[in-house]
This record gives C-alpha cells, structure tokens and sequence, in this order.
C-alpha cells in the first residue's frame, strides 16, 4: 500500500476515532435530539433527494425512491427512537445484572446504487443512534446523491448538538482506498450492504462486519391462497422501484391444480407471459451467464424497456415478464436473481413438488435471504417455514417492502437484511441499531445456591455419575 | 479559565464545558502567551465535557511545544477515556 493511500486512510479514521470519542459523552436525551433532528432533516428533503437518485443512476421510479427515503427516515426513526442505546439500558435485581450499552466505535457504510439516498440516511440514523460516527462510502454510480444525502444528515446532526466529524464522506475512493479503510486499526464495524465480492472484501479485512448476501426469492402461492390477491401484491412488490429491492420476488412456484388461474391473473394485472424463444432472447439481455450474473443495464429498468431492448413483442403496457421455466441453475439463467420486473413461473404436480422447488430456488444464490408464501393455512405456513432457509419468510405480503420491514409487518425496518451463516453473515436480521452497540454486563454477586451448597469433593469421586451427583444436587431445590 | 506563568510553566485552569465557542477562546488566549519551546499544563479537574475542537487545540499545543512538554492534569476519568478513545494518550502527557 503506498504512503498516500495509508495517510488518507489514517485521516479519516483519526477524525472518526476523535468524534467517537467526544460522541461517547453524551448521554440518551442528547443523543436522542441529535437522531431526531436528523431524521427529520432527511425526510423534509426525501423527494429532492429521490430524485437525485434516480437521476444519477438511472435506476428505478424516483416515487419510489420517495418511500425508500420515508421508510429509511420516518419509519426507521420510530422504530429506534425509543431504543436505549446509551449508559445504564436494564437493571435486573434478581440477577444483579446491569447493562450498559456502549458505541461500537467509527462504522465504514458501504453504500449500494440500487438503494443509495435510503440507505445513507438509514445508516447514519442508527449508527448515530448508537453514538458511532459512520463514514459513508457510496457506489461510484451514486457519488452525487450519496454525498447530499449525508451533509443534509451532518449538518442536521451538528445543529443538534453532534460532534464535529460524526458523519463523513467519501468522494472517487479507489478501491485501494476502500480497503486501507476497511482494514485500518481506528474502525470498529463495517456495514457492508452491496455485491458478494464487496461483502467478502468486507469480511477479509479484518474488522468486524455486518453483511448481507444475495437473495435469490421464491414465492410460492398455496392451493388456499387468494389468488387474485396474491398476485396483486406481487405486483406491488415486483414493481416497487422496478425491483431493485435484494428481497423482491424473482420466482412464481404453484402447484398443478391453480397453475391456469395463477396464470390468468398474472396476465389480467399486466404480466406478459413468454414463449421459449423469447425466454432465450430476454436471457442474452437480462443475464451474464459468463460472470454468473444478472446484467447492469436490465437492473431497475421497466419491462417494456426490456422488451424492447431483447427483441420481444410483448404488450406496450407490459408491467412483468414472466418466463416458464422446467428448472432452476446454470441452465436456466432466469432462474438467478434478477433485480428487474422479470419473474420465472414453475408449475409443480404436488405441494411437496412446489416446496422442493422452493428449496432448489432458495439454495440457488439466496441462502439465508427472503422467501414468500401466499397462503390460509397455517399448517402449511409452518411446513413451509420449517423447511426454508431464509432470515425473513414473508407471508401474504409483498416481498421487497415486506423484507424491509415496518410497513407490512412488525419486522425492524431496515435497508441491511442479514442472511445468517450460508449467506455468509453473522445474522439473519434486520440490522438495526440495537446490533451497533457493545453491551457490557456489570454482574453482582448472586451465588448459585445449589452449586454453594454442594460437597465440592463428591466430583472427585469416579463412581458417582451425572445421575447420581445431580440428585445429591438438586436434591430439596 | 485562568492562565498563568508560574515557574517557566504556562499553567492554564481551565473549568466547565468546553464545546466549539469556549475552545476557540481557548485558543485565542492561548496564542496570546504560547512560546515554543515551553512546557504547558491544563489543569483539568473543573472540565465537565470535551469536544473536538477542544482535542484540536489539545494537538495544536502538543505540536507547538513538542513532545513531552505537554501535560494535561488532574484529568477526570470521562475526560481520561475521551483522550483514550481518541488515540491522544501519545501526544501529551495526561495525568
């Protein structure tokens, strides 16, 4: 690493580490006002800022954008705002235990283009929640609105009452850069929420980091579901911001027996179904099948744009194109994750069919992520879930708002969606700011009464075993 | 905030909350009396809170007088961990 990159690296961190230190005087009221005037500060500016986004990347509906900056704001401000997150957060008598929450320390956001302005102001919000100051490294494709969405939070921040450099941000980092921030000693945390290969250079680094992995959403729709309904929410989901939501649903699996209604619906709300040869024409558009990946240039974008750019002659108004598929994997590229308005459809002979093949989709690059379910019956809710390897199993909602959380369910909102162990991150939650803070447990003396009163030298005897020792221990308890 | 010389030592009793306004005028009044090379001591026990421009003028001292020469005293254990948590222990002497 050469000595420019190393002393910009050491700048930052040092006056993150210095804010860090200041931040960790103030106590929950303070830090409370500062959360809350940012958050409003952020808000007040959600279209101006969704617009930007929109403009700079390109991607998705900047209405939609609106409601991402709402949630990341508005909704995730209520769900924290009455967190304890600093100094004495419970007291227990009984086991004399006491927690005290403390800052993590400076956090490196990692900033994706799908999602750039909400998850800058969702970051900063519950990083500063927790009194961490957070340096904000947007994608290169989002610099612009990213960089606005943090000096509209910093300045609120600083009004407040915040310490200088709570929030900073980054501008044309090299990726050389990126990671002598990542692995500098000064950082506490990483937010890593973008692409595998940027979580895993995260990981690598040597600083503790919360990532997330890909989603890959399978959206089964039971025999006991409202179909219509089903497929409507569908719909809000799949359109909302032009799927650019990692949780948006990315296949349709229906048994047999509702297969034609499912179908007939799908096409009545403006899904436009596609022949085999289309299928092909809209892979050489959608997928990379050389990098295993979905294509840029579909990510966000409307269906009838994508229509056009494969050569298809769906319907002008076409709102999702829809692609029967016979399997799931390299074969089938629309099988993959693809964050466009583009659903794979799977007709199965039998519910064990249907969830088997909910499984092949979930394990096919969405381990840990989010899966869908319409249904009425609660044994199968359970069935389902049991057998789905995901952090979020989202039922008779749409997926993408419903992954987030907060607006069709009591799921902590939140724009970093862990996906536990297989997708290679230490959770499956929601990270929120409850997951920034260290706790330290002050532990008074509570003698464990059946362990104090026990012969300690009857452990020394080879005769005895569990069972014997255990009744002489638990013995009168 | 008072200061003096006493002994070829700056000997500044600073008191309070010491937010951007009250360390600018820290500053100010530091300039006035400040000659390298000199040693310097903050005595610390009436300060209630630090903030950063408080640690700046902390190391803008620390280069002036150089290493060693500068102490902060009777530091209160908040105080203590600030200075600790910003990585400042090396700069200055903190007692």
């Amino acid at each position: 690493m050469d000595i420019k990159t190393t002393e910009f690296a050491d700048q930052i961190l040092q006056r993150a580490v210095q804010a860090g230190a200041v931040f960790a005087q103030l106590g929950q009221a303070e830090t409370d006002r500062i959360v809350d005037a940012v958050h409003k500060a952020a808000f007040n500016q959600r279209v101006r800022l969704a617009r930007m986004a929109h403009e700079e990347t390109g991607m998705g509906k900047w209405q939609d954008k609106v409601l991402k900056n709402v949630v990341a704001s508005q909704l995730v401000y209520d769900d924290i705002k009455d967190l304890k997150t600093a100094g004495v957060v419970s007291e227990d008598f009984a086991s004399g235990i006491t927690e005290i929450a403390q800052p993590v320390g400076p956090i490196l956001a990692v900033i994706p283009v799908t999602n750039p302005t909400s998850t800058v102001i969702f970051k900063v919000l519950i990083s500063l929640k927790a009194r961490n100051p957070i340096i904000v490294c947007p994608s290169g494709k989002a610099k612009r609105c990213c960089a606005e969405t943090a000096r509209i939070c910093y300045e609120a921040a600083l009004a407040a009452g915040a310490p200088e450099d709570c929030i900073q941000w980054l501008n044309d980092t090299s990726r050389e850069q990126t990671q002598a921030l990542m692995s500098h000693k000064g950082l506490a945390l990483i937010l890593a929420t973008g692409g595998t290969g940027l979580v895993k250079t995260a990981y690598s680094s040597g600083t503790p980091t919360l990532g997330v992995g890909a989603g890959n959403v399978p959206v089964f729709i039971d025999v006991s579901a409202d179909i219509p309904f089903a497929v409507s929410q569908v719909f809000i989901s799949k359109l909302f911001d032009y799927g650019t939501i990692c949780a948006s649903e990315q296949a349709i699996v229906v048994e047999a027996a509702i297969a034609a209604a499912v179908r007939s619906e799908f096409e009545r709300q403006g899904a436009y179904f596609l022949s085999s040869e289309e299928i092909v024409k809209l892979e050489a558009v959608a997928f990379d099948t050389v990098k295993g990946a979905m294509k840029p240039d579909v990510v966000g974008q409307p269906a009838s744009l994508i229509a056009q750019k494969a050569g298809i002659a769906a319907p002008a108004d076409v709102k999702i194109l829809m692609a029967p598929l016979a399997g799931v994997g390299e074969k089938y590229p629309l099988s993959s994750e693809i964050l466009a308005p583009i659903l794979a459809f799977y007709v199965e002979p039998s519910f064990t069919d249907a969830v088997n093949r909910c499984i092949d989709l979930n394990f096919y690059g969405g381990i840990g992520h989010t899966v869908s379910l319409y249904a009425n019956n609660e044994a199968r809710i359970t069935e389902f879930s049991l057998l789905m390897n995901a952090g979020r199993i989202v039922v008779n909602t749409p997926s993408s708002q419903g992954g987030v959380g907060g607006m069709y369910n009591r799921l902590s909102p939140s724009f970093t969606l862990g996906c536990g162990t297989g997708g290679k991150n230490i959770t499956t939650d929601n990270v929120t700011a409850r997951h920034l803070v260290n706790i330290q447990r002050v532990a008074r003396r509570r003698d464990n009464q059946r362990l104090a009163r026990f012969d300690a030298a009857l452990y020394l005897d080879e005769s005895l075993d569990s069972e014997a020792l255990e009744q002489i221990f638990d013995r009168n308890y | 905030m008072k200061i003096i010389e006493c002994d070829g030592k700056l000997v500044c009793t600073l008191d309070g909350h010491f937010d951007t306004l009250q360390s600018q005028k820290l500053e100010d009044e530091l300039k006035a009396h400040l000659k390298a090379p000199q040693a310097v001591v903050f005595e610390m026990q009436g300060v209630t809170y630090v903030c950063s421009a408080f640690l700046r003028v902390c190391i803008s001292v620390a280069k002036i007088v150089g290493a060693g020469q500068f102490t902060l005293r009777g530091v209160t254990p908040p105080i203590k961990r600030v200075v600790k948590m910003a990585g400042m222990t090396e700069l200055f002497v903190c007692e």
